[in-house]
C-alpha cells in the first residue's frame, strides 16, 4: 500500500468510527414520549389511533408514546402533540403530583420533571426510583410503558366538584344493610390502627411491611375469610412484597366482583425505621378490616373481595400488579372502592372527598347514595381524572370503575408522610362514619342475599331494525325460573351501567322472558331482573346484562 | 324509548331559483307562441313507468321495482328545444330489515311514498313521425316514510338532478305515444343503520301518451 493510499484507507476508517460513535451517541429513537390534548386527539381516525400507545390518562390529555414518524402527521392534522422526552427506551417514569401547583423547580433538583397539569408533573431521573430520590411530601405514580392502555375519549368532561354538596334523597333502606352498618366499631378501627403503627414502619422493601402483610393474612383467615397473598416484585432493586387479598365468594353470580380495598404500606422522612403511617393509611387498611369482619359469614349475590395493597407509596406498584393480572385474566369487577386516609380532619363537620373519572362516576352515585342512606356525612364527588395518586387509579388504567374515598384535609395533613402521623392525631368517630359509608356501598354493590334469591342465567340478544331512515334496537331477555312462589319478574333498564334503573314493565311479567322494542340503535342499555313473591317482596337485582351481551356467544 | 321520531330537513332555497328561472323561460316561451304558427308548440302528457332505485338498500327494503306515475307539460320554444314541468309519484310498501346479528325473525311494515316536481329542457330529433329527444333537468321532491306499527316517520324535501332520453312516435299532428329512459340522483344526506347516506334516485322506463296543442 502507498502512503497515500495508506492516508486515504486511515481517514476513512476515522471517518466510520466517528459515525459509529455519533450514532451510539445519538438520543434518538424509534418512538418518542408525548402528551397528547384530549380533545383534538378525539378527532384522529381509528387508524391513527391504532398506532398511538396510551400510557396514562390524565384530565384533559394523555400521555403516550408514539412512532417519532407520526409527529409530523399529527402536528399535520392539528393535534397539540408537546414531546415529554425523544428517548424513553430504559428509563423509569413517574407521576408526581406536588402539594402545590408550580413545584415543578423542586423536582428539577433530583432529575427532569415537566408539568403536565397543575399539580401533576412528569419526572425521571434515569431508570432510578422517585421514592428513592424525591422529598416524602410527594405522591408518586409509576408510569408502566411495558403496557399500553387504549386511548379513550369517553364522555370527555371539565374537571369539578358536581355539584358542591350533593343531595341525593334517602332511598329505603334494607334492613339487612342497616344491621351490617350498626355493627361497626370504633373500638376495632382504633385498636386494627394500633397494631398497624406498631410496626414501627410499613415501607414497602422492609421485613416490617412484610410482617404487617402477614398479620393482615393472618387476621382475615381467623375471620374465616379464604385468603391469598399476591407476590410481586418492583423497582430496579427487585424488592419484592405482597398484596393481601381475602375474598367472600358470591352465592349467586361469583364471577362478578366487588372489591374494598386500601394500602397497609406506608412512609415517611424517616422510612426504614418509623413510618408509623397511622391516618396515610393505616386508617384505610383499617376500615378493610373491619367491613371485611362485619361481611363474613353473609352471602352476597357477588364475590367480595379485601385487598390490602403493598408498594403503594413506591408508585402504586402493588395495585399495578393486581389491576393488570386481574384484566388478563378477564375479571369482571362491578366497582372498586378504595380508602386512602380517611381519619384525619381539621376542621369540623369533617368532609369525605369521593374521587372518580368520569367512567366512574356511576359508582360515586351509588356510594354517595348508599351513604345517606344508611350513614350520612358531608361528602363531595370530585370527578378528576387526574387524581392518579392512590390505588384507584390502576383500575382505571385497566378500565375498571373505582372510586377513591379521602379525607378533605389531606392536604393540609400536617403529619403526612412523616413519623407524627401518629393514632393520637385521628378523629376516630370521622373513620367510623367513612368505613360505615364504604360499608353500606359495598353491600349494596354486592347485595346480601335475603328470603328471595335474585333471578339468575339471564341473557341479552338485541337487533337493529332498520328502514331508509329509521332504525330501532329491539332486546330480547331471558332467565331462569326462580325457585319458590314467585308472582312475577320486573324488568329494570340503564342507560349507566350498575346505576340509574328504571322499571321496563308496566305489570309483573309471569314469563321468563322479555321483549324491549322501539330503543335507540345508537345506546348500550343495561338491564336487570327482579323476582317478586306472593307477599310483594322483590329480590336483589340479578347480574346486570348489556342489551348485547349474547350476540357474540350466539353468532361467533 | 324511542316512539315518534319526526325529521324535517331544511327546505333548499335553490330549488325555488331553479323554478323562478323555469317560469321566466315558460313566459318568455308562451310570447314567442304567440307570434309564432304552424305546428303546436305545446304538449300534455301522462306516463308510468318502472323504476328501479340505485342503492341495493332501497331495493331491498322496497322491492326491485316500483311503478311511478308522470304527467308533464312542455314547451317548444325553439326548433328542436322544448322545456318541461313535470309531476311525478311513486309509493311502496315493504319490510325493514334487520342489520348485523340477527336473534329473530321479525320484521315490521314500513311505507315510502314521493312527489317530485320536475322542470328541465330537451332537445329532439324528428325524423318522419319519430322523434328522438334528450333532456336534462332538476327535481325537488318530497318523500315520507312511515313505520305503520310503531309510529316511527320520517319526512324530507330534496332537490335532485335528471337525465333522460327517449323516442317518441307521432300518429297524428295532435298525438303521439313515447317512450322514455331516465336517471335521477336524489342525495338525501340522511340515513340510518342500514345505509347512512340515502340517495332515492335510480333508472327509470317510462311509457306514455302526448297530445299536442
Amino acid at each position: 500500500m502507498t502512503p497515500k493510499k495508506a492516508s486515504v484507507f486511515q481517514r476513512a476508517l476515522f471517518l466510520g468510527f466517528l459515525c459509529l460513535q455519533f450514532f451510539s451517541m445519538s438520543p434518538s429513537s424509534d418512538v418518542v414520549l408525548v402528551q397528547l390534548d384530549k380533545l383534538q386527539a378525539a378527532k384522529l381516525s381509528p387508524d391513527l389511533l391504532a398506532d398511538i400507545k396510551g400510557l396514562q390518562e390524565l384530565q384533559s390529555s394523555w400521555i403516550a408514546e408514539i412512532p417519532r414518524s407520526l409527529l409530523t402527521t399529527l402536528s399535520g392534522r392539528g393535534v397539540a402533540c408537546g414531546v415529554l422526552d425523544e428517548a424513553p427506551a430504559g428509563k423509569a417514569y413517574f407521576l408526581v403530583f406536588t402539594p402545590q401547583p408550580g413545584q415543578a423547580d423542586i423536582l428539577k433538583k433530583f432529575g427532569n420533571a415537566i408539568v403536565l397539569e397543575e399539580r401533576t408533573c412528569l419526572f425521571w431521573s434515569g431508570a432510578e426510583e422517585a421514592r428513592d430520590i424525591l422529598p416524602s411530601y410527594f405522591e408518586i405514580k409509576r408510569l408502566s410503558l411495558e403496557d399500553g392502555i387504549p386511548l379513550s375519549f369517553e364522555k370527555i368532561r371539565p374537571k369539578g366538584r358536581l355539584p358542591e354538596r350533593l343531595e341525593i334523597p334517602r332511598a329505603a333502606a334494607d334492613p339487612l344493610i342497616s344491621q351490617m352498618v350498626s355493627q361497626v366499631s370504633k373500638a376495632n378501627l382504633t385498636n386494627y390502627i394500633s397494631n398497624l403503627q406498631n410496626f414501627q414502619t410499613r415501607y414497602a422493601s422492609t421485613a416490617n411491611c412484610e410482617s404487617s402483610g402477614t398479620y393482615l393474612y393472618n387476621y382475615f383467615t381467623q375471620l374465616g375469610l379464604a385468603c391469598e397473598y399476591d407476590p410481586f416484585s418492583f423497582s430496579q432493586s427487585g424488592y419484592s412484597s405482597r398484596n393481601v387479598v381475602a375474598t367472600i365468594l358470591g352465592k349467586t353470580s361469583p364471577d362478578r366482583e366487588v372489591i374494598i380495598c386500601a394500602h397497609y404500606d406506608s412512609y415517611s422522612n424517616q422510612k426504614m425505621t418509623l413510618a408509623p403511617g397511622a391516618d396515610d393509611n393505616g386508617s384505610g387498611t383499617a376500615a378493610v378490616m373491619e367491613i371485611a369482619r362485619i361481611f363474613a359469614g353473609q352471602a352476597f349475590d357477588f364475590t367480595l373481595k379485601f385487598i390490602c395493597f403493598s408498594a403503594e407509596e413506591w408508585g402504586l406498584y402493588g395495585s399495578q400488579h393486581y389491576a393488570r393480572t386481574a384484566k388478563n385474566q378477564g375479571e369482571k369487577i362491578i366497582g372498586v372502592i378504595n380508602m386512602d386516609m380517611v381519619a384525619f380532619t381539621d376542621r369540623l363537620p369533617p368532609d369525605l372527598e369521593v374521587y372518580v373519572n368520569s367512567r366512574s362516576e356511576w359508582l360515586a352515585g351509588r356510594y354517595i347514595q348508599a351513604a345517606n342512606t344508611y350513614a350520612p356525612l358531608r361528602m363531595e364527588e370530585v370527578i378528576d381524572a387526574s387524581a392518579d395518586w392512590s390505588d384507584h387509579s390502576s383500575f382505571w388504567d385497566e378500565d375498571y370503575s373505582a372510586l377513591c374515598s379521602i379525607e378533605e384535609a389531606s392536604d393540609r395533613n400536617p403529619y403526612y408522610h412523616k413519623t407524627t402521623d401518629t393514632l393520637d392525631k385521628l378523629n376516630m368517630d370521622f373513620a367510623v362514619s367513612v368505613t360505615k359509608a364504604s360499608l353500606a356501598a359495598a353491600a349494596e354493590l354486592a347485595q346480601p342475599i335475603g328470603t328471595l334469591a335474585a333471578p339468575t342465567g339471564l341473557q341479552a340478544h338485541s337487533q337493529i331494525s332498520s328502514s331508509l331512515f329509521s332504525s330501532i334496537k329491539t332486546v330480547y331477555l331471558g332467565w331462569n325460573v326462580s325457585p319458590g312462589s314467585i308472582n312475577g319478574y320486573n324488568i329494570y333498564r340503564s342507560t349507566t351501567s350498575h346505576s340509574g334503573y328504571h322499571k321496563v314493565n308496566s305489570a309483573l311479567v309471569s314469563q321468563t322472558s322479555f321483549v324491549d322494542r322501539y330503543l335507540s340503535p345508537d345506546v348500550f342499555y343495561y338491564y336487570v331482573v327482579t323476582a317478586v313473591d306472593a307477599q310483594g317482596r322483590e329480590s336483589n337485582y340479578s347480574t346486570e346484562v348489556r342489551d348485547d351481551e349474547d350476540n357474540k356467544k350466539t353468532y361467533s | 324509548m324511542m316512539k315518534t321520531i319526526k325529521k324535517h330537513i331544511p327546505e333548499p332555497s335553490s330549488f325555488f331559483i331553479l323554478i323562478f328561472l323555469g317560469m321566466s323561460l315558460l313566459f318568455q316561451a308562451t310570447l314567442c307562441s304567440q307570434t309564432a304558427g304552424g305546428t303546436p308548440r305545446f304538449a300534455i302528457s301522462a306516463a308510468a313507468g318502472i323504476f328501479r332505485p340505485g342503492q341495493g338498500s332501497f331495493r331491498g327494503l322496497y322491492g326491485s321495482t316500483q311503478v311511478p306515475l308522470h304527467v308533464q307539460i312542455q314547451f317548444r320554444f325553439l326548433k328542436g328545444w322544448a322545456v318541461f314541468a313535470g309531476f311525478r309519484y311513486a309509493e311502496a310498501s315493504g319490510k325493514t330489515l334487520i342489520v348485523g346479528p340477527q336473534y329473530v325473525e321479525e320484521s315490521h311494515t314500513i311505507k315510502f311514498s314521493m312527489s317530485s316536481i320536475r322542470l328541465g329542457v330537451q332537445y329532439s330529433l324528428a325524423a318522419g313521425r319519430v322523434r328522438l329527444f334528450v333532456g336534462a333537468g332538476a327535481s325537488y321532491n318530497l318523500y315520507k316514510e312511515k313505520w305503520e306499527d310503531a309510529g316511527l316517520s320520517t319526512e324530507g324535501k330534496r332537490t335532485g338532478l335528471l337525465a333522460d332520453a327517449g323516442a317518441e312516435y307521432l300518429f297524428s299532428r295532435w298525438f303521439s305515444i313515447f317512450i322514455r329512459g331516465e336517471y335521477s340522483t336524489i342525495p338525501t344526506g340522511q340515513g340510518a343503520a342500514l345505509e347512512k347516506k340515502v340517495d332515492l334516485g335510480g333508472i327509470e322506463g317510462v311509457i306514455g301518451i302526448s297530445f299536442k296543442f
